[in-house]
């Protein structure tokens, strides 16, 4: 017969809570990539939240998937201006979508 | 009956009364012998030690590279072959865009002590790191998890000495998030 604490531990060791997706850190880091490359971007236009409503409701992603922020932390600052990510990242951001998710709107690197 | 008692006690006083007589040497007095179970000097053997070190960690958070600094310190039992510790330790980290993330935890751990300073074992705890988001998101990216590290460690000299260990870790963070890397300590040891 296993000790206690054994069980609580193996118990414990499998549980982890929290927030930490992937799309969200990346949205992140692209944000705080472009804050560093364009002048004048303002980071408080946009979402990088995940929200999933516990039954009815809307699932909420980030403004920029996956595959635009990792593009968009993988270019350097002068190619994010030279290829107008940051002038089309800024038009986006003043934007408010009608209807679908806000991230249509975010496709803004090559 | 009162005969019996003082032949008792000339039998107890006769004794003395001839060892502390005019030409008695005074008895010896016999010191402790020194044992093995004498506490021994300061050394590496002490039970209790303690160690405080400044750290650099890296980790691998999904693909995020993060690099910090920060402080541990280390509280704990240390025998001839082998130690435990209860460690807590705060890093202040940066990815390479410039976002915080802070990261926090406990853990115990159990040494094997080879001799010649070398040392080396595993263990495990729980870890918290908070990512402090740039954006207009409503509260930071935070969790707690389990993790699991192994350690080798080198002591330079006998205690108190600086020594310099070094952590692999890895963690079992929210939505599958694994974060793993190394950690060095360089402080001192007590």
């Amino acid at each position: 017969m296993a000790p206690g604490w054994i069980i609580a531990a193996t118990v414990a060791l499998m549980f982890a809570c929290g927030d930490m997706r992937q799309d969200e850190l990346d949205c992140e880091e692209a944000v705080s990539h472009l804050r560093d490359c364009c002048p004048g971007f303002d980071t408080n236009l946009v979402d990088c939240t995940y929200f999933a409503p516990q039954g009815c409701g809307t699932t909420t992603y980030p403004d920029i998937p996956i595959g635009q922020s990792q593009c968009i932390s993988g270019e350097t600052c002068g190619s994010l201006v030279a290829s107008g990510v940051c002038k089309r990242m800024g038009a986006a951001t003043r934007l408010e979508p009608a209807t679908g998710p806000r991230s249509q709107f975010y496709a803004v690197c090559p | 009956m009162k005969r019996l008692a003082l032949a008792l006690a000339l039998i107890t006083v006769a004794p003395r009364a001839f060892a502390y007589g005019p030409d008695a040497q005074p008895e010896p007095r016999l010191e402790p012998e020194q044992t093995s179970d004498q506490p021994a000097p300061a050394s590496s053997s002490r039970p209790l030690a303690g160690r405080l070190a400044a750290l650099a960690s890296y980790r691998k958070l999904d693909d995020l590279s993060v690099l910090g600094g920060g402080i541990g310190l280390s509280l704990g039992t240390e025998l001839e072959h082998y130690a435990f510790m209860f460690n807590g330790r705060f890093i202040d980290a940066r990815t390479p865009d410039g976002l915080v993330v802070l990261e926090g935890g406990v853990n115990g751990t159990f040494e094997w002590r080879f001799g010649r300073g070398w040392s080396a074992g595993g263990g495990v705890g729980f870890e918290a790191i908070r990512v402090h988001r740039v954006t207009i998101g409503t509260g930071d990216l935070f969790s707690l998890g389990p993790m699991a590290l192994a350690r080798v460690a080198y002591d330079f000299g006998e205690k108190p000495n600086v020594y310099v260990l070094v952590d692999f870790e890895a963690q079992w963070q929210a939505d599958g998030a694994v974060p793993w890397g190394p950690t060095l300590y360089v402080g001192l040891r007590f």
